[in-house]
């Protein structure tokens, strides 16, 4: 998913996953574009506060196991005392799953 | 003293320390007063605004963040007032305010302001996306109800500590609701006294019947927007264990709520990163003394 990425935080290689605009909607920089060092100044110079760039991943996404996934199921459901009954729930349910798969320490 | 004049006497004293709690700044009357003269300007706003330093740099902070996602830098309170809204930073003015008060709360036992307030975030940043989803117009509203949807557990916390310790102990070992805990041992729930600090406060009925209600999102059985949309994101950010609701369990699925909010199928996978990225940012920003 697109991150957003403030002034002093951009560093060259970031692409980005939304153009660069001013303030009357007209594109400084296309989106897909690779960030170079030459870009911060003028970043700086049109006052941008920052940028929304792809992250690592966006077109694959994290492996995780079906082990991880069992284990976080598992989980989660002894702390729930309901089930997930209609496709809105299953939906939040699995963004659950992968999440706390993702941060498993 | 038999258990029910124990929890009397709890009670009376709770209610005193409610009454006793400080009241908002001026800075947000002042504000409420000059947002509903018709005639008020984005000028009159920022110059109320500009009279609280720290409540300047965090409004800024806030309007620079991902939550908003501006791509011209804000750097003054005119502009952000601007580019905000009159009602929507009245908001977010509510909430800082909010969270100043509770500057001094201290750690229990098996809880911490700070987890607290993160579990908060992340139920602001969700419901502003819930009600975004639903076509409501100040989504600010939302977001600052979920952020001070605790204030009734952050008071205990600070009032009577060791008993509050040992009912947040009892929530996480055991198969029971904080609230439920909370009936039993003092008579009272933390979303009670949520209400009463809004109505101590004078803040709008809508808000207090949420804050009072958000464990089902009903109100004396109707439904209730805004604490419907409080009691979605309270289980989703308990599911996805950001920061500490006080007990182990995912509150319960008032599953009624669905027929009364439409949001897509893939609503919470699609719009993740952006809750995900909104409470990460909201937590470093806000917590930052």
């Amino acid at each position: 998913m697109p991150e957003y990425i403030k002034i002093d935080e951009i560093k060259p290689g970031m692409i980005l996953s939304e153009p660069v605009q001013n303030n009357f909607g007209q594109t400084m920089i296309p989106k897909d574009f690779t960030i170079e060092e030459k870009h911060l100044r003028l970043f700086k110079l049109w006052n941008v506060a920052g940028i929304i760039i792809k992250k690592d991943g966006d077109d694959k996404k994290k492996e995780i196991s079906p082990e991880q996934i069992k284990k976080m199921k598992e989980k989660l459901e002894a702390r729930m005392a309901w089930k997930s009954e209609n496709s809105l729930e299953n939906n939040l349910f699995s963004c659950a799953i992968r999440h706390l798969a993702e941060n498993e320490q | 003293m038999n258990n029910k004049e124990t929890q009397q006497k709890l009670i009376n004293n709770l209610m005193v320390k409610v009454n006793e709690f400080p009241t908002l700044p001026t800075i947000y009357s002042k504000l409420s007063d000059t947002i509903n003269n018709p005639t008020c300007s984005a000028a009159d706003v920022a110059e109320v605004i500009s009279q609280d330093q720290a409540a300047v740099t965090k409004i800024l902070k806030v309007a620079n963040s991902s939550v908003y996602g501006f791509v011209r830098k804000v750097t003054s309170i005119d502009q952000a007032v601007v580019y905000i809204g009159f009602q929507q930073i009245k908001a977010l003015v509510l909430a800082l305010s909010v969270i100043k008060l509770f500057d001094n709360t201290k750690d229990i036992k098996n809880l911490t302001p700070d987890g607290l307030w993160k579990y908060s975030f992340a139920v602001g940043s969700i419901s502003r996306l819930i009600a975004k989803t639903a076509g409501e117009k100040i989504v600010e509203d939302y977001f600052v109800a979920g952020i001070i949807h605790g204030i009734g557990k952050l008071l205990l916390m600070t009032t009577i500590p060791p008993i509050y310790e040992k009912i947040v102990q009892n929530a996480k070992i055991s198969d029971e609701y904080l609230y439920v805990v909370e009936r039993k041992v003092l008579g009272i729930s933390h979303m009670k006294i949520a209400e009463m600090l809004c109505d101590k406060w004078k803040l709008p009925k809508t808000l207090s019947n949420a804050l009072a209600n958000y464990h089902t999102g009903f109100v004396d059985g109707r439904f209730q927007l805004m604490s419907s949309i409080i009691h979605i994101s309270t289980v989703t950010a308990s599911m996805l264990e950001l920061g500490d609701s006080g007990m182990k369990k995912v509150p319960m699925l008032h599953k009624e709520v669905w027929k009364h909010i439409s949001l897509p199928d893939d609503f919470f996978t699609k719009n993740y990163q952006i809750f995900y990225n909104d409470y990460r940012e909201m937590s470093s920003l806000l917590l930052s003394k």
